[in-house]
């Protein structure tokens, strides 16, 4: 896949509400990842890439952060720089 | 691209997941969106091109080509989300190798069986194509020609190819690949209920007490409706959850119950809750003795395989499905057989474990979903399976009511409204009718405007034998469209491969990418998919859903529906039908089957001003009226009336689907129940309206060994499936960089014990060697799937390690359907 894409992507992770926060900060950790909202465990969490490769990536680490329960992609948009 | 262009996509983002999880939209995204970045992008709605779950996915085109897609938030079915699948949809449709002309094997400028694909025009495609199905059909009949469908199929594609196969050449043998993961539960409703399809829909997960997954990994293979389930346990705490399975998969995570049983002991354990049902007192004798009969099946009967096999010679009453009438009392002394101490040795599964399972179906105050799927189905008792997860919903009434529902999940994404409503399988015909009842073929005959006695009675060769037929040589020009039968069935170096590559047969294959089957084709088409055209879908919910036409196909690619009726025009009934039914309407006498079958002024009876004006419906465009709608209208004809019937078409563009039977404009959620199936006669309360009688059917059918199992030197079960990333083949999902990154390769997936016993480590390089052929894979101890000892588990999606050169095609008699889920292999280090 040729670099010069930008693909932003966006998730439900849902995590017990008492761990809310954790989980939060965790993510927010991750290079490319935020997180926009935390409401009684439901996180709103975006991923930026530059590729597919990137993005992929970072789904897969978001599944492995610890005392989430789901991760549920949304919303994916791709679009070559220009 | 400016940055507000990027603020924007990711405020989309935002919107979209924030609107799903029913959380506060963040000012951030709400502040970006703008009147004139929302004319940007043409947003419309389809059905996923992947599972039988059927979710709506939103789906973005700009320039001509899909580029963002997000999961429906007003479908009822996936409420916004998406799986991973899902998720990258927009990518299916662009790996580098999508074919763009077709192909065909030549050598010095013609067509030659062992030529190389060059690049020709779809006439001479169509020119080379014609002469075979006509040179078949001219000197061996109708049976020597077939078609190979798909559960992916669209409706109007499903059904344009019946009328093409059935009514046009004359000939029966026309499948879907369905037969291979849905036959089983089709043989297991017309069984007990006498018509198919779930009575229960998606709804009784939210209200159900208790979900039992038989044979069926959801997390994996259903993940949008894994999640409701995940949220029904979560959310309510007297919810119990319990998964049977032969080894431990992600569903295990969230299991109350979790057990791991010896291949095809499920049978033993269905009799045993029966059993314990009965012997605690807790039958539903009211609903029993009003809504159900009780019968007695023949038993022993063979394992689906050729005749001469040694295992077919052997059984009592092979391929049989009959049955005797008897009473409560015997059935009752029938399944006293099933102790919990037998059963529990039998099945490894524990004595407190089987009591405790049990108790989920007799307690009246519990109600309980039981999902399954290839478990389930691909099992050389299959249909028998499916028979006995109804007895124990109907022993204790635990049916047709919300939360209460015994539902046969599908895996393809029109495995329900195509395969099985059309009905695209040799023996039948649309709305559960069949070729063998002379009315049926009269009904379809007078709807098709045909003579009488253009269908023929005689069902073709179902999915199995058209493999075995071809490598026979009795089935000379064949037709495989939108799947990879190559890949997928059993057996295929003794059978498939054999069969296409024999020279006295004509293979076309269609299909978007150059798959193992396209590859042992004589010609290959390139084909439109998914939301290149117009199309319907059937879920497993009962649930018809249409799309349009969104962008235009790459190249010189043309969707199934045009190939068929493009092709139609090749034929005249001279040609094809023998003088005595033409003499029956010599009005029809040479005209081609075009005329006769797709424009015959009721085939056709929409205009082209019907379709939308702003999508592009290239088949309408190219013939003149709008195909889709017609077609569509015309299927109908045969439902309606008929507890099958479907909405006026134009009403599937507006919403996110209706479950069918959809009577004065309502859908139906729960079949046979009084209130809400208006088919349920007043003062039934129930009514299994499929019988005669209105009554379902309990039967008495023992349990009986796998057709291959371990022994001393083949001392190893094998079990295939898929995983989450790969759908089908994998000839789509496996285009999908992200997907094709995640999990590449086929492993083999064995225990530790297992691996150590063989001096094999973790990633080792090993042959499974079957009695019929073997392959070479890495040994995975850890991951996602656990199996106990004696048994390892392969997925199928790799198509440059083929499991089923070792697999068995060992079928259910009844069903016909392949057991992928069982056979003995033994593993050697390469």
């Amino acid at each position: 896949m040729a670099e010069s894409e930008y693909h932003v992507a966006s998730y439900v992770v849902s995590c017990r509400s008492q761990d809310g926060i954790a989980v939060a900060a965790a993510i927010e950790a991750m290079p490319g990842l935020e997180v926009h909202v935390e409401e009684k465990g439901k996180l709103v969490v975006t991923a930026e890439a530059g590729d597919v490769r990137e993005l992929a990536e970072m789904t897969a680490k978001l599944e492995t952060v610890s005392a989430v329960v789901s991760v549920a992609p949304v919303y994916h948009e791709f679009t070559p720089e220009s | 691209m400016t940055v507000s262009r990027r603020e924007f996509m990711k405020a989309n983002a935002i919107v979209a997941a924030a609107s799903v999880a029913g959380v506060s939209i963040p000012a951030e995204a709400s502040n970006v969106i703008t009147g004139e970045d929302l004319t940007r992008l043409s947003w419309n709605k389809a059905p996923c091109r992947f599972c039988g779950t059927g979710c709506s996915v939103n789906v973005a085109t700009l320039d001509g080509k899909v580029v963002a897609t997000h999961g429906d938030i007003q479908s009822p079915v996936n409420k916004g989300l998406n799986c991973v699948k899902g998720y990258f949809l927009s990518k299916i449709m662009y790996g580098k190798d999508r074919l763009q002309t077709p192909l065909l094997r030549k050598r010095d400028g013609k067509y030659h069986k062992e030529g190389d694909f060059t690049p020709v025009s779809w006439d001479e495609a169509f020119d080379i194509m014609a002469e075979k199905f006509k040179a078949a059909l001219k000197t061996k009949g109708p049976t020597s020609v077939g078609m190979f469908g798909s559960g992916q199929w669209t409706v109007l594609e499903g059904y344009a190819a019946v009328k093409l196969m059935k009514a046009g050449f004359r000939s029966n043998n026309i499948e879907p690949n369905a037969r291979h993961c849905m036959a089983s539960a089709v043989g297991g409703f017309m069984r007990t209920f006498g018509i198919d399809e779930p009575m229960g829909c998606y709804d009784d997960i939210e209200a159900t007490d208790a979900f039992v997954l038989w044979g069926s990994n959801m997390s994996e293979m259903h993940p949008i409706l894994w999640t409701r389930v995940t949220d029904r346990r979560l959310s309510a705490s007297h919810v119990k959850v319990a998964v049977l399975s032969t080894y431990r998969h992600r569903c295990y995570d969230l299991a109350d119950m979790d057990m791991i049983f010896t291949p095809q002991t499920d049978l033993a354990i269905l009799n045993f809750i029966a059993n314990y049902i009965i012997k605690t007192g807790r039958v539903n004798h009211d609903f029993v003795n009003k809504h159900t009969n009780f019968r007695r099946g023949d038993a022993d009967i063979g394992y689906g395989l050729r005749d001469e096999h040694p295992l077919q010679q052997a059984a009592a009453n092979p391929n049989s499905g009959g049955s005797k009438p008897m009473s409560f009392d015997d059935f009752a002394e029938f399944v006293s057989d099933y102790d919990e101490d037998y059963v529990s040795k039998l099945s490894g599964v524990s004595v407190d474990k089987l009591r405790d399972l049990a108790e989920l179906y007799a307690d009246p105050d519990r109600k309980v979903v039981s999902f399954w799927t290839m478990g389930v189905n691909q099992h050389t008792r299959g249909v028998w399976c499916n028979n006995l997860i109804y007895n124990i919903h109907l022993l204790t009434g635990k049916i047709a009511t919300p939360g209460n529902s015994p539902f046969s999940l599908t895996g393809q994404p029109s495995a329900c409204g195509t395969a099985r409503e059309v009905g695209t399988f040799s023996h039948r015909l649309p709305a559960d009718m069949v070729v063998a009842n002379e009315k049926h073929r009269e009904i379809a005959e007078k709807i098709w405007r045909l003579p009488e006695g253009t269908i023929v009675g005689k069902p073709g060769y179902h999915a199995v034998l058209h493999n075995r037929k071809l490598k026979d040589g009795e089935i000379n020009a064949y037709w495989v469209q939108c799947n990879n039968n190559m890949q997928a069935a059993a057996n295929i170096n003794e059978e498939a491969y054999p069969g296409y590559r024999n020279p006295d047969n004509f293979i076309v294959v269609s299909d978007p990418y150059p798959t193992v089957t396209a590859q042992a084709a004589d010609l290959v088409l390139p084909t439109a998919m998914w939301v290149e055209k117009e199309g319907v879908y059937g879920n497993a919910e009962r649930r018809t859903q249409s799309w349009y036409q969104m962008i235009e196909p790459p190249g010189e690619s043309r969707s199934d529906v045009w190939q068929v009726i493009e092709f139609s025009k090749r034929f005249t009934t001279d040609e094809v039908w023998p003088e005595e039914l033409l003499a029956k309407s010599p009005e029809l006498r040479g005209k081609t089957l075009y005329e006769v079958l797709f424009t015959n002024g009721h085939a056709n009876r929409f205009p082209l001003s019907e379709i939308s004006s702003e999508h592009s419906n290239n088949e309408s465009e190219y013939f003149g009226y709008y195909v889709q709608k017609s077609l569509f209208e015309e299927y109908a004809e045969f439902g309606r009336g008929k507890a099958h019937d479907l909405a006026p078409y134009d009403v599937y563009h507006q919403t996110r689907g209706l479950r069918w039977p959809v009577v004065d404009g309502k859908e139906t959620l729960w079949r046979f129940k009084e209130g809400s199936d208006p088919y349920a006669k007043p003062g039934s309360d129930w009514d299994f309206y499929g019988k005669p009688d209105g009554r379902a059917i309990i039967f008495a059918l023992p349990y009986e060994p796998a057709a291959e199992s371990p022994d001393d030197e083949y001392d190893l079960w094998l079990c295939t499936g898929r995983v989450l990333e790969h759908w089908h083949s994998g000839s789509m999902t496996r285009r999908v960089p992200e997907l094709q990154r995640a999990v590449p390769n086929a492993l083999v997936f064995m225990h530790p014990d297992d691996a150590r016993g063989r001096g094999l480590r973790r990633g080792d390089d090993v042959r499974i060697i079957s009695r019929r052929g073997e392959i070479r894979t890495r040994v995975e101890t850890r991951g996602r799937n656990r199996p106990p000892v004696g048994l390892v588990f392969v997925p199928w999606f790799d198509a440059s390690r083929l499991i089923n050169k070792v697999t068995l095609d060992a079928t259910d008699p009844l069903s016909k359907q392949t057991d992928y889920k069982k056979c003995a292999v033994k593993i050697e280090k390469a």
